[in-house]
């Protein structure tokens, strides 16, 4: 939708076209494009009911708010499985898909498959067979391709204790296994992730967090960049946070609280809920305003903790958790996120500049 | 001492002292030296020794590891990638901020340019590998490693500057992470002490920061967990955050035999003729100090980021992981395609694992999202590992191996025969696991290993034997090693025992808790420290207290061999002498000695069954606190467990003693004297503890408590039995005597809550529709009356005997009509609102009984159920009374006076429950196509009981044309009560069930089906159970057999 209102990106411009890819594929009414729009597009998840219909044709979009975290987005129709079948197949190519097994094969890029599920849907059987058809496929033609599961739609009178997700989950892990198996296929050989997702509350955010950080081929590095600094300043916990997507995009190596992941998403709300809408637009135009003095702040709470805000990048977010006798020295902190700053925007220089989607 | 159950700070035994005028310096990570007389403790950028002994925990040296790689740095500086340089310049010179603020009191200056100039290395896991040669030898060979995740700085870079030499692919890996760095820990942490130490002088003259035995970076994300191989020297594992696992080997090289061989022991010098007659040559020179070179030998894609790793210790060559995403996942060493065992273990984030030490299958992992430890039982998809028919076995070879290495490590608990240097080091990947001997006491098999090619499928079944509820979210599990202090009365009973480290929320900080807990006992530990103040606890390991008493310590430091002391060390000898002559001077020598002091303390003691008691950890956490602490000191929640009450009250008819309510009180035997918790924790202090003379010197708890309290125990231990056994006893039967008092055995019994009690019995007896005992209202309401005086309940009963006053006084039957024909008189203008005002009263109170009773006594609801009689009283509210009271009947499973007063009520909305999910779809027997009961158009819905019974009797199956629902008995189509078994699907004619099964008059005729069919209906038993026992209820389903029967 965000993307029909701005002029026609052209996928096939090869700046883009390198970018890193998620596909999105599954059983029709499992909530592909409900993901979709919810996370990169801010449709109410409620809205999703009934302002969508059914998916006829890929749609692309392209995801870049930050020049650290940019990739595209393929929603695929549903039971759509990169089948190639030789009588559409030029019908596909006037549509302008690109269709078959090529939508695998990303150039030199990163692809992503996610095969969302619908967890109210049972059986499964079906639908994982033709999810293990897709994966042997997408495997031949692309070994590299990362493949998730989300387990989606996890919410509702279904799934009201976490036993049942569990259940759910493992169900269809046994049953992509036994398919797999059948298949001649190794489970062992193939690794894929499982996430039980719901649009309606955090779970869809930190998966598909999780999904992107696998895109980001400077993930390594932000990483240690991240820990340099939790360790340098004491803090408990960094998150480096797509503004717009609210995903985020590197963290620390110690363990992912969801809680605390939370809290920060919710951090961010608060803040761009605070700060005019003119704003943001104007510092997206020009990045080198004086944005980041403007855009920080501080939440502390009950249990001790500081959460602290600060914008590092366009559109890119640091959110950190710290204990408050930690933040005493504010300056000193700000000094070292000044240089953690300084590292992103050369780590992102390499990269074709960001500015192609606005 | 003496209370231990006071909190936190009393279970700490010894503190690495903190300077408290500096800045915290969080840890990451420890390890123990094999010996366990040291512990390396890994802060940010700094490795600090710390010697554990009977004087507590002692700073021995602090190394700042940033050094060690500047050096190599300057002496080599290739210009990285873009990438790097952008860091380095944008990052190299993030502050620390408590260097800062350390500025002012010490050498922080220094300190800070330190961090500038050689940037941010910070060490995440140190991993301290087992001394596999010569045990005489202590610390020969230790090596020490230690991992970091932090390339951004010129440190960094350093490290990765050094690597081409071992392998110039690696161009890509640089600027990144996950840099292991393998030292030789008598090198790195002993050379700097002794000056007049030949060895160390010699590597000194050397350059002194190229000391890194090897430098391993292949993983581009963080390093999360190393592992030494148990047994065979030179594996580690790797786990990173980059989802893969590699398994390192170390490879000798040829031109190493240097001088620097001089200095090495006979023994070794053979180790090293004989690798290199073993393994082929690579060509990477680390430096002409490094005998050795790593080699990644296998890497193993996990799928997911790596939180933890562990070898199992008893099945050779095996491995488990722990993923971010809660997968366990196990496998060989040698197949690195295929998984042995993958288990989505815990939702979200598992943090850490563990092979229990005794049990080759038994597994616990620690999740820090789910809050919680699994424990799993692989034995099912293992066990083909584990070979039984192996005629190689292996206890000689134990024995050989005993001999040959002079090793008294072992003990009769030890499961793993300690493999001889020779054949792990001979051992070469090529040559298949298959020469690795292992025994396994549980099962008693002596195995050999096979690789077996039978694929376990891992998918169906759940191996989650226990789940201890930890409620905080976990970072480490550790079972308790093994002990053999209990083998005279029982299994061990520790071995169910794991600590469990926590912290409060996982990324938000807060402080951990060390608690120790037991499988048998999921829901609450057996023993919390919490010494760390704030801040989770980053790591933390067991540390054994021998048992024996030091009567050795002296003798050994005045007669010690000295023959073997050549034989053993050619240079200990002098660093013996120096020892004497400066005892306190933390050298190099000293602690040589020292650990040979103290190990061939536990020689000594090995002949005369040393046992260790495992109940101290030593602990570092992210407050920069080391600090050990010792279980048997912490606070036991466990003890303090009240006993408990609960009620039970038997409202049932179906069940004896039906009517009466029971209180219980629940004792578990909980041992709560000191001795006691040697049981009840195995966790101990007395006098062999006390004066043990490994580690730490404990308080004699057992000497402190008073003589009387032995004399009371006859001098012997008590020891609870296996099974905690619950004590019941019955307060209150719930029955009454003539007084209407609850009959109780017990005089200290208390009386609770009679109404509840009697709640069925008014149930049973009020009489509330006339018949031919009383034939009028006024008589029912004296009978309820009386039958309220009964229960001794008198003012009940005085109400119904004022409403008969008021009826009879009105002169009326039931309620007076809205609009009044006739002579009136006063009574009739008063009934109406004293009834109202009764009625609300009672529903104030609460008691619907009496209410509904009044209701239908005096017929409240007018006959078309539309309204009621008394003005103003709505009838939705009557409607709520009468609803909430056939629910508690039904609660109470009086189910016949809820079906009575349903079928007698008149309003239609309580009437029209009795028809509520009553139909029954049929279908016929012969064709299984549904009967429908649409097609059926005599039948206008379920109004009239048996509806669908008649309705069944009257149809066909339109398909085979069949008449269905016929009896089982008489072949006739059945109208009226019909029963069937559920099992078979057969029925009939209630009356002929009862006369061929048997019915309630109580006995049973015969069980099978009369059909034929050969099932075993045993109708008589449900329809037995289906009756109610109580006498009325009995008395009346006699009736109804009697009726039916006739």
């Amino acid at each position: 939708m965000g993307g029909d209102n701005i002029s026609p990106i052209d996928f096939n411009d090869p700046k883009i076209a390198s970018l890193p890819r998620i596909l999105l594929m599954g059983p029709r009414r499992g909530g592909k494009t409900s993901i979709q729009r919810v996370v990169f597009q801010k449709m109410s998840p409620h809205e999703t009911l009934f302002r969508l219909e059914a998916t006829q044709q890929l749609e692309r979009a392209i995801v870049d708010h930050t020049p650290l975290c940019r990739f595209t987005v393929w929603d695929f129709p549903g039971d759509y499985y990169g089948e190639d079948d030789e009588n559409n197949y030029d019908n596909d190519n006037n549509n302008n898909i690109s269709t078959g097994d090529s939508v695998f094969v990303g150039d030199n890029a990163a692809t992503s498959l996610i095969f969302v599920v619908d967890a109210q849907d049972e059986p499964y059987d079906h639908v994982l067979q033709s999810f293990t058809n897709a994966v042997t496929r997408a495997l031949e033609l692309n070994p590299n391709i990362v493949i998730e599961v989300f387990i989606n739609k996890v919410d509702g009178e279904l799934f009201l204790s976490d036993e049942s997700k569990y259940d759910c989950r493992r169900d269809i892990m046994t049953q992509v296994t036994d398919e797999l198996t059948d298949a001649g296929v190794s489970p062992d050989s193939i690794h894929i992730r499982y996430h039980l997702t719901s649009i309606y509350d955090h779970s869809i955010y930190e998966a598909l967090s999780r999904v992107v950080q696998r895109l980001i081929p400077q993930l390594p590095t932000l990483e240690n960049l991240l820990n340099v600094l939790v360790s340098t300043c004491s803090m408990e916990k960094a998150y480096l946070f797509d503004v717009v997507s609210k995903l985020y995009i590197s963290t620390d190596p110690g363990p992912v609280d969801m809680q605390s992941v939370e809290l920060c998403s919710d951090m961010i709300d608060v803040v761009l809920d605070v700060t005019p809408a003119e704003d943001l637009e104007e510092d997206m135009v020009d990045p080198d305003s004086a944005y980041d003095n403007k855009s920080a702040s501080v939440i502390r709470l009950s249990n001790g903790m500081v959460l602290y805000l600060k914008e590092v990048d366009t559109m890119l977010a640091l959110v950190c958790i710290t204990r408050a006798e930690n933040f005493r020295k504010k300056s000193l902190i700000n000094y070292n996120i000044g240089c953690l700053k300084k590292a992103l925007r050369a780590l992102a220089q390499p990269v074709p500049t960001t500015e192609n989607g606005h | 001492m003496t209370t231990p159950d006071t909190k936190n700070k009393t279970a700490i035994v010894a503190s690495l002292p903190v300077d408290r005028s500096r800045p915290i310096n969080p840890y990451s990570s420890l390890t123990l030296s094999p010996k366990g007389h040291h512990a390396l403790v890994a802060g940010k950028d700094t490795i600090q020794l710390v010697s554990v002994g009977p004087n507590g925990l002692g700073l021995l040296k602090s190394l700042k590891i940033a050094n060690h790689f500047t050096a190599a740095a300057s002496s080599s500086s290739s210009p990285g990638s873009n990438e790097t340089r952008n860091q380095q310049q944008g990052y190299g010179d993030v502050r620390d901020a408590f260097q800062q603020q350390a500025s002012a009191v010490t050498a922080g200056v220094t300190n800070m340019n330190l961090n500038q100039q050689y940037g941010n290395i910070i060490v995440t896991k140190v991993a301290w590998s087992n001394d596999y040669y010569c045990p005489p030898r202590p610390n020969h060979l230790q090596q020490h490693q230690h991992s970091q995740r932090n390339s951004s700085g010129m440190g960094d870079t350093g490290m990765d500057d050094s690597l081409p030499i071992i392998n110039t692919e690696m161009e890509e890996a640089a600027g990144s992470n996950g840099v292991v760095v393998v030292w030789r820990a008598k090198r790195l942490l002993f050379s700097d002490y002794g000056k007049t130490n030949a060895t160390n002088t010699k590597n000194k003259s050397g350059n002194r920061f190229n000391i890194a035995g090897g430098i391993l970076s292949e993983h581009t994300r963080a390093v999360n967990g190393l592992a030494w191989h148990p047994t065979r020297s030179g594996l580690l594992l790797t786990a990173s955050q980059d989802a893969t696992v590699k398994l390192w080997e170390r490879r000798a090289i040829k031109h190493s035999q240097s001088d620097e061989q001089k200095d090495r022991d006979l023994q070794e010098q053979e180790q090293e003729q004989q690798q290199k007659s073993w393994f082929s040559m690579v060509g990477g020179v680390v430096g002409s100090e490094n005998k050795y070179t790593w080699r990644c030998k296998a890497t193993f894609s996990v799928g997911d980021a790596v939180r933890d790793i562990r070898w199992n210790k008893l099945i050779p060559d095996v491995f488990g992981v722990v993923t971010a995403s809660g997968n366990l996942v196990i496998y060989n060493m040698h197949v690195s395609i295929k998984a042995l065992v993958k288990i989505a273990a815990h939702t979200g984030d598992a943090s850490s694992l563990d092979f229990h030490p005794q049990r080759p299958f038994i597994v616990a992992t620690g999740g820090s999202a789910d809050r919680c430890v699994k424990i799993w039982d692989l034995e099912s998809s293992l066990k083909f590992i584990v070979n039984t028919n192996t005629n190689r076995n292996i206890h000689h070879h134990y024995q050989n191996n005993h001999e040959n290495s002079n090793s008294t490590w072992t003990s009769t608990k030890s499961n793993v025969s300690n493999d001889s240097a020779n054949s792990s080091e001979s051992h070469t990947s090529a040559a298949g696991p298959s020469n690795k001997d292992i025994t396994i006491r549980s099962g008693s098999t002596a195995s050999g290993w096979s690789m077996g090619g039978r694929h376990t499928k891992s998918t169906n079944s759940r191996f989650s034997k226990h789940v201890l509820s930890v409620s905080a979210s976990v970072t480490q599990v550790l079972w308790r090693p093994p002990s053999n202090d209990f083998q005279e009365f029982m299994a061990d009973r520790h071995d169910s025992m794991l600590a469990v480290a926590t912290a409060r929320l996982t990324s938000a900080g807060g402080s951990g808790a060390l608690s120790l807990w037991s499988y048998n006992r999921p829901y609450m530990s057996l023993s919390i420290v919490e010494g760390h103040e704030d801040g989770a606890i980053a790591d933390f390991v067991w540390l054994k207290t021998p048992k024996t008493i030091p009567k050795f310590q002296i003798e050994i430091k005045q007669f010690y061999p000295a023959a073997r002391r050549a034989s053993t060390d050619v240079s200990s000898g002098s660093r013996y002498r120096k020892r004497t002559e400066s005892p306190t001077t933390m050298d190099d020598s000293s602690l040589d000695t020292r650990e040979r002091t103290q190990k061939d303390d536990e020689l000594a003691g090995e002949s005369s069954s040393v046992s260790y008691i495992w109940q101290n950890v030593l602990s570092v956490g992210r407050d920069g606190q080391c600090i050990m602490q010792s279980f048997a000191r912490g606070e036991r929640r466990i003890r303090s467990v009240p006993s408990s009450v609960f009620a039970m009250a038997n409202l049932s008819p179906f069940q004896a003693g039906y009517g009466s309510l029971q209180c219980f009180s629940l004792y578990q035997d909980v041992p709560n004297r000191v001795e006691d918790d040697f049981m009840l924790t195995a966790l101990r202090q007395d006098k062999y503890t006390a004066q043990a003379p490994g580690v730490f010197r404990e308080d004699d708890l057992q000497n402190s408590i008073s003589d009387t309290d032995k004399k009371a125990q006859g001098g012997r231990k008590l020891f609870p039995s296996l099974v905690p056994q619950l004590v019941f006893s019955v307060v209150d039967q719930g029955s009454l005597d003539a007084d209407g008092m609850p009959i109780v055995n017990d005089e200290n019994a208390l009386c609770v809550a009679p109404e509840v009690v009697h709640l069925s019995r008014f149930a049973d007896s009020y009489k509330m529709y006339p018949d031919a005992e009383c034939p009028t209202r006024v008589d029912l309401c004296l009978y309820n009356s009386k039958v309220a005086e009964e229960l001794k309940c008198g003012s009940l009963a005085r109400m119904w005997k004022t409403i008969s006053s008021l009826l009879r006084g009105s002169g009326l039957e039931g309620l007076p009509s809205k609009t009044p024909t006739g002579p009136t008189n006063a009574f009739q203008f008063v009934i109406f609102p004293t009834i109202k005002s009764l009625l609300l009263e009672r529903a104030e109170a609460g008691d619907v009984q009496t209410i509904v009773a009044l209701c239908e006594v005096l017929q409240v609801i007018d006959s078309g159920g539309e309204q009621t009689l008394i003005p103003s009283l709505s009838v939705k509210l009557v409607r709520e009374w009468y609803l909430s009271y056939i629910d508690l009947l039904n609660q109470m499973c009086l189910f016949s006076a809820a079906a009575f007063l349903i079928k007698n009520c008149k309003d239609q909305a309580v009437a029209a429950l009795s028809q509520q999910s009553t139909t029954i779809h049929e279908s016929c027997p012969r064709c299984g196509k549904p009967i429908d009961p649409v097609a059926d158009s005599s039948d206008n819905g379920y109004n009239n009981t048996g509806g669908i019974a008649s309705s069944s009797a009257r149809k066909v199956c339109k398909k085979c044309r069949r008449r269905v629902g016929m009896c089982f008995i008489c072949h006739e189509p059945v109208t009226g009560m019909y029963v069937w078994c559920p099992g078979c699907g057969h029925g009939g004619h209630m009356s002929h069930a009862i006369q061929w099964f048997g019915g309630p008059d109580g006995k049973a005729i015969r069980t099978v089906c009369p059909t034929g069919c050969g099932h075993n209906c045993n109708l008589f038993s449900q329809m037995a159970t289906a009756f109610p026992r109580t006498t009325s209820m009995a008395a009346s389903a006699a009736d109804q057999c009697q009726l039916i029967t006739n």
